[in-house]
């Protein structure tokens, strides 16, 4: 197979006999033989699984009785997500020999829509700190240069796609884990709306930040993965109790007279992204605005407003996750980790609760923004992905970030290529929506990615074989 | 890189409190950057009214 079919590609093939789930199953295996030696992408690779999937998804196919859209499609599944009998980490040396007894609620739904499961994928520890080179795996490298940062937490997953190992993966999102890696590695992520997606089984970072969402080369592929993870589940005590709708039903819609705010304070003055990142920003909007889409301003209050609200809130709630661990074994953890947990138990009850009440008021003045418009617009990543030896170890408290606004709102942001910078590496914006409006995200997403040529260009690997001879 | 308000004594008194088992080098490590801490707790105690209750996570009334 040479070219990397999107998971919408692969399953009209494979519903029309043009091409097998086990023939696609055995591509990714060829694929991950060749180039993961540099990505380093699998902390745990399960051939023999993935290829039993891709055996019994090709029976119904020849049946007729498939499951759908994701049945016979290889993804795989960050390591935080629970896998039944197979080795969940977190990356990270206190969960070394982890094997859960059940599936998180995510992969098991994911698993009944047909996936073919090719293994765990590399995280930052725990979802949080990284890129770390004294854990027990090394971090993932970005497929565009594998010198440089692959964005994190969900590091394995955002290099695996553009390569082509998986179509798809799953990822989380405390304070931007799915989206800036999306962006860094020029990929599509969905980080749905807070209580969309179960978290049952997903090892915890911050309960009321948590996010689990899809990874996939387009919208429309998140879009198709999200409608498999998505739905109530009763063991999830934020999941919420709604009807799923078909996030697939706008795609392929224009977008004439969606109203779009840019928040432009948030990535020009107050925290400025890199020229490169806005003049991206500004054409892709502009892309939609020839579409027709209505553009307008919006101004919120400065971003390091949300940054610190997001920041206090998930370190006191991480610190309070790992506090029996830190307590006994803190030196198993790796070094950018610990130190940033470290810090959750140095805040003062009072400062968790004031961080809550300004969450509140950050809440509402979002939704009054958004009243009179569909969605939302600004940066993920301030520009592309730095060499991975030179990622400033306390970035989360020099920048504000762009992406944890949207876990403290709990809204939903899907993060979209909009082209490369100079040092050829991927850009990319995100769109934020109403509460459970992810049909609209995707629509929208669709039709940015359709009118331009981003997805046409994946990274060019060489094989390990052939990289080392040179 | 902002100072820290407080001494490096007094910090490890909050170390101490937390339970942390710090060598003294991973203490001033963190030290070293407490000052960037206090300026994002620093913005969420600025006033607000006495009523202001706090986000809630989960809608009262499900399981």
């Amino acid at each position: 197979m040479s070219t990397i079919p999107t998971i919408a590609e692969a399953a009209a093939q494979i519903a029309a006999k043009k091409i097998s789930p086990v023939e696609l199953t055995q591509s990714c295996l060829d694929r991950i033989e060749a180039l993961d030696p540099q990505l380093q992408t699998f902390l745990l690779l399960t051939p023999e699984r993935a290829m039993a999937d891709a055996r019994a998804a090709e029976s119904r196919v020849m049946r007729g009785e498939g499951l759908g859209p994701l049945d016979g499609i290889p993804i795989g599944h960050k390591d935080i997500y629970n896998t039944a009998g197979i080795r969940t980490t977190a990356h990270s040396r206190l969960l070394e020999d982890h094997v859960p007894n059940t599936d998180s609620t995510a992969v098991r739904k994911l698993a009944e829509a047909g996936t073919v499961m090719l293994g765990k994928l590399a995280t930052h520890e725990f979802a949080m700190g990284g890129p770390s080179f004294d854990l027990p795996w090394p971090p993932p490298r970005n497929p565009w240069n594998t010198e440089h940062f692959t964005g994190g937490s969900s590091s394995g997953t955002g290099a695996a796609v553009p390569a082509g190992l998986i179509l798809g993966g799953t990822g989380s999102d405390t304070g931007g884990s799915i989206r800036g890696p999306s962006t860094l590695c020029g990929l599509s992520g969905i980080k749905p709306t807070y209580g969309l997606v179960s978290r049952a089984g997903v090892q915890p970072l911050s309960y009321s930040l948590d996010h689990a969402g899809p990874m996939a080369w387009t919208a429309e592929d998140c879009a198709l993965m999200l409608q498999a993870m998505a739905g109530y589940d009763a063991t999830d005590p934020a999941s919420a109790d709604r009807p799923v709708e078909n996030f697939s039903a706008q795609i392929g819609q224009d977008v004439k007279g969606l109203r779009i705010g840019v928040i432009r304070h948030f990535h020009e003055s107050d925290s400025a992204a890199s020229d490169a990142t806005i003049a991206a920003l500004d054409a892709a909007v502009a892309e939609l605005q020839k579409q027709g889409a209505v553009v307008s301003e919006v101004t919120l209050s400065p971003l390091q407003d949300y940054a610190a609200c997001g920041w206090i809130i998930l370190l006191a709630e991480a610190f309070a996750v790992h506090e029996p661990w830190l307590k006994t074994d803190y030196n198993k953890y790796g070094a950018l980790l610990r130190e940033k947990l470290a810090i959750g138990g140095l805040l003062r009850g009072a400062d968790y609760v004031q961080a809550m009440r300004r969450r509140r008021i950050l809440c509402a003045e979002m939704v009054a923004a958004m009243e009179g418009l569909d969605m939302l617009v600004t940066a993920v990543q301030p520009g592309e992905a730095a060499r991975i030896t030179e990622v400033p170890r306390w970035a989360m408290l020099e920048k504000p970030s762009f992406t944890i606004p949207f876990n403290v709102t709990g809204l939903p942001a899907i993060s979209v290529c909009t082209g490369f910078g100079p040092g050829g590496l991927p850009l990319g914006m995100q769109i934020v929506g109403k509460p459970f409006s992810e049909a609209m995200l995707f629509r929208t997403a669709h039709a940015y990615e359709m009118a331009t040529p981003w997805r046409s260009n994946r990274p060019v690997l060489q094989p390990a074989a052939l990289a080392a001879a040179q | 890189m902002m100072k820290p308000s407080i001494s490096e004594q007094d910090f490890s008194v909050l170390v101490a409190q937390a339970g942390l088992p710090l060598s003294a080098e991973q203490q001033r490590d963190i030290y070293a950057i407490y000052g960037l801490v206090e300026q994002q707790v620093a913005r969420m105690h600025a006033p607000l009214p006495r009523a202001a209750e706090p986000a809630l996570t989960f809608t009262p009334g499900s399981k």
